[in-house]
């Protein structure tokens, strides 16, 4: 069943993998080293949770930890964006079938990364 | 304990759950939440966010390598993604309305049963047997890479596979749980596809699973920036380790951790079920 296209599909779905993947945790690498050199000397102490309001919370006081979350947004919308680029390069095939497929599956997925986000659930 | 001596504690054990998670495709929560609830006294709403974070680092850190060397479908992959989908909406709708800890209970106890069953090679059927429709309409199949030649398989019992994969969504929308011991039984029992296909291809799929209930997760604030930094970078060196180990695991071998791991898995469902968070 596979073929020329097919191993394309492939290249492409593991080549926005690697990219994703590079800026996410090049992002974590900086902003873990900034991060530990302020706080690696302080107590570790997560028994209790603590709400906070916003997903984001980013601080020019807090740089690592700014750094870091910006990076785990990155790894978080790297499914995202695999999901999306197989449904351009379905489309490429003119495939319906998967292009519907990967249409569903994306609006899904954004719908709830969104909603979650936005605090709609 | 200070923070630097809890980042690499958690680094390494991140690194054994990349590496577990991404063979199995089952993804590193099973080691991350009871290393950081019990060990280090981590709250388990902390806990959860970096569990869910681990898994989306597996998948993506794992399928870079499986999907270029054709170990992970990315149509059977995707074309079941539609069920899990659907069954994770179902499922977070009936949230609320289904007690949990006995559904928990159950699915600890099904696991278990599914552990044992893994260990055991059954007969894959062979080419004599007549191709589901279904498989041929949505070109489900592929080669296997091999050590000495490429094997061409094709899935079968489309739509059992596809029901199992809705339950798994549902279960995941329900309990928040990855889910992919579920996932893995499906392709391999159901579907009869080859067992790295089914665990690399699952690996594939949680990825996505994960990331659709990461926006939540994040808006609460149960995705703390000193915890999962060290999880998500441990698990995703993790991971990639796992991936080249694959292609030369032996399948008896494989199957036998995938056994252990949801054995595990299972037990954690069971503790659960009877009210013990780990």
């Amino acid at each position: 069943m596979p073929g020329q296209d097919e191993q394309q599909i492939d290249l492409l779905v593991s080549g926005v993998l690697k990219a994703g993947l590079i800026a996410s945790s090049t992002l974590v690498g900086i902003g873990s080293v900034l991060y530990l050199f302020k706080h690696g000397g302080q107590r570790a102490d997560y028994s209790h949770f603590q709400p906070v309001q916003g997903f984001l919370r980013l601080s020019s006081e807090k740089l690592g930890r700014s750094i870091i979350t910006i990076g785990i947004l990155l790894l978080v919308l790297t499914p995202v964006a695999r999901v999306l680029l197989t449904l351009v390069a379905f489309a490429k095939l003119k495939d319906r079938r998967y292009v519907a497929i990967a249409a569903i599956v994306s609006t899904a997925l954004i719908a709830s990364i969104a909603g979650g986000l936005l605090g709609m659930q | 304990m200070s923070v630097l001596a809890f980042t690499l504690i958690v680094l390494g054990a991140a690194f054994v759950a990349g590496l577990l998670g991404s063979l199995t495709g089952l993804g590193g929560g099973v080691i991350i939440t009871p290393v950081l609830t019990l060990y280090l006294g981590v709250n388990i709403r902390y806990a959860m966010g970096a569990s869910l974070i681990s898994v989306i680092a597996t998948s993506s850190g794992a399928a870079v390598a499986y999907v270029r060397e054709g170990f992970s479908n990315v149509r059977i992959g995707m074309f079941l993604e539609v069920a899990t989908t659907f069954g994770a909406l179902v499922g977070a709708a009936l949230s609320g309305h289904v007690p949990t800890s006995a559904l928990s209970l159950i699915f600890g106890v099904v696991l278990l049963h599914a552990a044992w069953q893994a260990t055991h090679r059954h007969a894959e059927a062979g080419p004599e047997v007549a191709p589901d429709p279904l498989a041929e309409s949505f070109q489900l199949g592929g080669h296997l890479p091999g050590l000495k030649e490429s094997l061409t398989y094709r899935a079968h019992r489309v739509k059992q596979g596809f029901a199992i994969m809705f339950g798994a969504g549902a279960l995941s929308g329900l309990l928040g749980i990855g889910s992919g011991s579920l996932k893995v039984i499906a392709m391999d029992r159901a579907m009869q596809l080859p067992f790295k296909v089914s665990t690399a291809t699952s690996n594939f799929m949680i990825g996505v699973t994960a990331a659709a209930s990461a926006g939540i997760f994040l808006n609460r604030g149960y995705v703390e920036p000193g915890i999962v930094m060290p999880v998500m970078l441990g698990v995703l060196l993790g991971s990639m380790v796992g991936a080249r180990f694959l292609a030369r695991l032996p399948v008896n071998h494989l199957r036998i951790i995938f056994g252990v791991v949801v054995a595990c898995v299972a037990v954690q469902m069971v503790l659960h079920g009877l009210g013990v968070k780990v």
